[in-house]
């Protein structure tokens, strides 16, 4: 069995716990629960690579602490990442910049050429987004393929993932 | 394993330069090290078979290895040269160790220099006393970690790690090893966590023995990391979150020690900190946000509703002078209605905002039999304002589908979100052009309502913060959250709210609704 390693990133309480616990156990908590250090799960998926073969994988995620002051990423972290997962809360606008700065980082140690997507979680909250969802896409660049995901209802959480499990199998950033 | 190098690291072999020694397990070389050209041993590697040309393997493999060592004297092992080997091998846990001495060499034994010929008992005894106290040493080492809840993984010569003694169950879940199955931890693996920090241990032991590390640091610390691990052996396991932490020590006989911890109260206690730290910086953050918002909405407010008052007052001080004629009294009137129902229209956008945050704006009709007609309520909503458009000389139409194009919403706040759209226009609009409402049906199961006007647009400076609260677009009379409301109502259906400037000049404001159907 194929196994990829992927790295979800990003400020503390934007979702990236309750994103894995959506894709790996399909639940959600409304409870914020910091993560300290790294929580790994694994899930398997079946994806459907170009070529229209069928391909499972063993994704084992790496939901990595949240970091500001009170706690930094070690760069050993990123190593052996397939692909890379950003994380930003729409309601809260600077977690986006937080996202790319840390993306910057783990660039340096894994390269450019791992995949890298950013998700804006938190869609169900939108009208509390102060900045509108197309604004802040137009913000990113479009290699990162942003799109809005809500660990909440689901939205385009599974979507996401499948995503980018078909782009790491097919090494493209 | 490991015994003729930890034998020479302890000092109970040394002086000689014709020493050297291969270990065995299972048939495969685990470690080859020392005088290997001399003795012709430069085809056995590490990880490798035992080559079956070697002459000396099959002399030891014809012999049961039971414990008491074989002797083979003045082997000729390479034929080049014009000398032979001696070579000594004995087993120990299934550990085959195999040592190889020049026939004619002296060696060197905790400082007794003794003739080759004198010292084979000698070292050997030496040896497995070494080996004997090393055990109990490592067992001892092991035993009293583990009474602490922690656990050990020793760094092998040949590179993998094992703990030195039974392990406890929960080193055995995280490392996933299956009853029978070989206790080793390859390092390295960096989508594995703990073999990953191996990696970097060995690498950090490495540098210690090499003098390139600083030698004052000779330990170093994982970050906290958890898995999600059966608590029981079997299918049925339940499973839950276990936290770890790994030390990597490097002793100071050169070996490398790498100490794992099972978290509990400690992490509860570090994850309960940390959880209070970031639950006020969110409460403090939300509060600023709040807080600032609230200043700007209320200065907002009073500002706008300063205007038309400003303008009854006006007006009633006119009229209340007694020096106007009937015409003027009349247009004075006209003019503080007017007023009055501008200020009147802001409350309501105030109020709508309000009540739009604040209050469960969630409802909504998805049932294609009853959902609100987006065509119907264009209709109605351009009728109501036809009065307003008369009266400054601007055209209004309704183009596109007949209809009826039934969408996901309720009807009362697509009415406000239309009215606020044509509002809009007309306070933009010039006179003697007309503004277009234009309701389309498009793929993908979405209605497209626009609202095209042939004003000046929105200048391109606010453009991206057209939608947000508070933003107005130069006119007067708009407290900026006409078109927040806008978005606001029309996301939370599930659709859009966009601007782009309009072909031929003037704006073009589009709402993406989603349309109902039985699926939806």
């Amino acid at each position: 069995m194929i196994r990829k390693k992927i790295c979800l990133l990003g400020s503390f309480a934007v979702g990236k716990t309750s994103l894995v616990r959506r894709f790996v156990h399909s639940i959600f908590s409304e409870r914020y629960h910091t993560t300290v250090g790294v929580k790994i799960d694994k899930k398997a998926v079946q994806v459907r690579v170009d070529d229209g073969s069928l391909t499972e994988v063993t994704l084992v995620i790496w939901d990595v602490q949240g970091e500001d002051r009170f706690q930094q990423i070690p760069k050993s972290y990123y190593r052996g990442s397939s692909g890379l997962l950003l994380v930003a809360d729409g309601t809260r606008p600077t977690t986006l910049d937080s996202a790319i700065e840390i993306a910057e980082t783990a660039s340096e140690v894994i390269g450019k050429d791992v995949p890298q997507r950013l998700l804006l979680n938190k869609g169900d909250l939108v009208a509390q987004w102060e900045v509108p969802a197309p604004e802040l896409i137009r913000k990113v660049d479009p290699a990162l393929e942003p799109r809005v995901t809500s660990a909440k209802t689901g939205a385009s959480v599974d979507e996401a993932f499948r995503e980018i499990t078909r782009s790491l199998l097919m090494g493209e950033a | 394993m490991g015994l003729i190098p930890d034998a020479i690291q302890a000092g109970l072999v040394a002086g000689t330069t014709k020493l050297a020694w291969v270990t065995l397990q299972d048939s495969v070389v685990v470690d080859v090290g020392g005088a290997t050209d001399y003795h012709a041993l430069s085809d056995v590697a590490a990880g490798q078979p035992l080559p079956d040309t070697a002459a000396w393997a099959s002399a030891i493999s014809d012999q049961p290895l039971t414990g008491e060592p074989v002797e083979l004297k003045g082997l000729s092992l390479n034929p080049e040269g014009d000398y032979g080997s001696d070579v000594i091998a004995w087993q120990v846990e299934g550990v085959i160790s195999v040592l190889f001495f020049d026939a004619s060499s002296t060696v060197k034994l905790l400082g007794a220099t003794m003739q080759r010929a004198n010292t084979d008992a000698f070292l050997r005894d030496r040896l497995a006393g070494a080996e004997r106290m090393r055990r109990v040493e490592r067992r001892s080492r092991g035993e009293a970690f583990s009474a602490l809840g922690y656990e050990l993984l020793e760094e092998g010569p040949d590179g993998v790690f094992r703990p030195p003694t039974e392990p406890a169950p929960w080193l055995v879940t995280l490392c996933g090893w299956e009853p029978g199955e070989a206790r080793v931890v390859d390092p390295g693996d960096p989508v594995d966590y703990l073999s990953s920090f191996l990696g970097d241990a060995a690498e950090f032991f490495r540098g210690v023995r090499e003098g390139s590390a600083d030698q004052e640091e000779r330990a170093f610390s994982s970050g906290i990391w958890t898995e999600i691990l059966p608590e029981s052996r079997g299918l049925d396991a339940e499973y839950r979150d276990q936290s770890f932490q790994a030390h990597a020590l490097a002793l100071t006989d050169g070996r490398g020690v790498v100490v794992v911890e099972l978290k509990s109260m400690s992490l509860e206690e570090m994850q309960s900190t940390l959880q209070r730290q970031r639950d006020a910086e969110l409460s403090y953050e939300g509060l600023s946000h709040e807080m600032q918002v609230k200043d700007v909405l209320l200065h907002c407010i009073v500002h706008d509703l300063r205007g038309p008052l400003a303008s009854l007052v006006g007006a009633f001080s006119l009229l209340e002078s007694g020096r106007l004629d009937a015409v003027d009294q009349k247009e004075t009137i006209e003019m503080g209605l007017r007023q009055a129902k501008r200020q009147d229209e802001m409350i309501r956008h105030v109020l709508d905002v309000f009540s739009a945050e604040y209050e469960a704006l969630r409802q909504y009709d998805d049932d294609p039999a009853t959902a609100p007609d987006a065509v119907t309520i264009a209709r109605e909503t351009t009728q109501r304002q036809k009065a307003a458009y008369q009266a400054a000389g601007v055209e209004l139409v309704v183009t596109g589908d007949a209809g009826p194009l039934p969408v996901v919403g309720t009807a009362d706040r697509l009415e406000r979100v239309i009215a606020n759209l044509i509002g809009n226009a007309l306070r933009h609009a010039p006179k003697g052009s007309a503004v277009e409402v234009d309701l389309k049906s498009k793929p993908g199961g979405h209605v497209v309502v626009s609202v095209l006007d042939r004003g000046p647009g929105v200048p391109e400076a606010i453009r991206e913060r057209l939608f947000r609260r508070f933003v107005q677009g130069g006119s007067a009379g708009a407290a900026g959250l006409g078109l927040f409301y806008v978005r606001m109502t029309v996301e939370r259906w599930g659709g859009t709210a966009e601007y782009a400037p309009r072909e031929g000049g003037g704006a073009a404001f589009q709402v993406k609704l989603r349309r109902a159907t039985l699926s939806t």
